[in-house]
C-alpha cells in the first residue's frame, strides 16, 4: 500500500468520525465514500461505495467507511469499535 | 447445501478458506471463473463464535497484499489501536475424499460481502482468519462430543 493511500485513509477516517453523528440516523449501516475528507456520497454496500470510488477517482485515494457507532467484539482475540473511545 | 467437515481437538477448529478481494469481485460474474482463476491463496481460518465480525490478521492481509478500504478502531491485547479494514468474499476450501479415496479439493463461496479489519496476534499465530459470526450465522454449525465439526450452508 502507498503512503498516500495509507494517508488518505487515515485523513479520511478522521474527518469521518467528526461526521458520524449527523450521519448515525438518516444512515445507519450504510457505507459512505470518502475523498480528501469529504462525503462524496452513501451506499448500500461496501462494494457498492467501493466501485463508486474505483470509477470516479483512477489515483485510488478515497475509503469506504460504514456508518456505524458502537462496539464490535472480535472475540477472544480483539475488540474493534467504530468510534474512538472516550 | 455444502457441507464443512474438520476435526476439532477440544479446543479450537480450524477450516482451511480462501479469500477474495473486493477487486476482484467482478470475476465471480462468469459462472466458471472458478475453474479459470488461479491466486487464490488457501488461508487457515479459526472459528470464533465470540468474533461479531470475520476479520483477518496482518501478516495474511499483508501476504495477500490486500488493498484497505478503510480505518476502524480496535482494541486488543495490545491496547487500543487504528486499524485498516478490507472488503472481500469468503470461500470455504473442501478438502474431503471421493467414494474412491481421491481428495478432490473444491471451493464454496460464500455470496455475502465481508468488512473485516485486520488485528495483530503475533507472529508466531497459527491461523490467518478469524472465522466470525457474519459468516457462522449463515448456517448451521454442529460440534460433536467425537471431535467432529460440520458447517451446513
Amino acid at each position: 500500500m502507498s503512503k498516500a493511500k495509507r494517508d488518505a485513509i487515515a485523513r479520511n477516517y478522521e474527518a469521518f468520525e467528526k461526521m458520524l453523528p449527523s450521519l448515525i440516523n438518516a444512515a445507519k449501516g450504510r457505507f459512505a465514500l470518502m475523498r480528501d475528507q469529504e462525503l462524496v456520497g452513501l451506499f448500500d454496500g461496501a462494494s457498492a461505495a467501493h466501485f463508486a470510488g474505483a470509477e470516479k477517482f483512477a489515483d485510488g485515494l478515497f475509503s469506504v467507511q460504514k456508518v456505524e457507532e458502537g462496539a464490535i467484539s472480535l472475540g477472544f482475540f480483539s475488540y474493534a469499535r467504530y468510534s474512538r473511545a472516550a | 447445501m455444502p457441507d464443512i467437515l474438520e476435526q476439532h481437538n477440544c479446543s479450537q477448529v480450524f477450516v482451511p478458506v480462501v479469500l477474495l478481494p473486493v477487486e476482484r469481485f467482478e470475476e465471480t460474474l462468469d459462472p466458471q471463473w472458478l475453474g479459470k482463476t488461479a491466486n487464490l491463496q488457501v488461508l487457515n481460518a479459526l472459528v470464533d463464535t465470540g468474533a461479531q465480525s470475520t476479520n483477518i490478521t496482518e501478516n495474511a492481509a499483508r501476504k495477500l497484499g490486500l488493498e484497505p478500504s478503510g480505518m476502524t478502531g480496535i482494541h486488543g491485547v495490545n491496547g487500543p489501536a487504528y486499524r485498516n479494514y478490507y472488503i472481500f468474499k469468503l470461500g470455504f476450501v473442501d478438502l474431503q475424499k471421493d467414494e474412491r479415496g481421491f481428495q478432490k479439493p473444491s471451493i464454496h463461496m460464500i455470496d455475502r460481502e465481508i468488512v473485516g479489519p485486520e488485528f495483530d496476534c503475533g507472529a508466531d499465530a497459527d491461523f490467518d482468519v478469524l472465522l466470525g459470526m457474519d459468516i457462522l450465522s449463515i448456517g448451521t454449525l454442529t460440534i460433536t462430543h467425537t471431535g467432529k465439526f460440520k458447517f451446513s450452508f
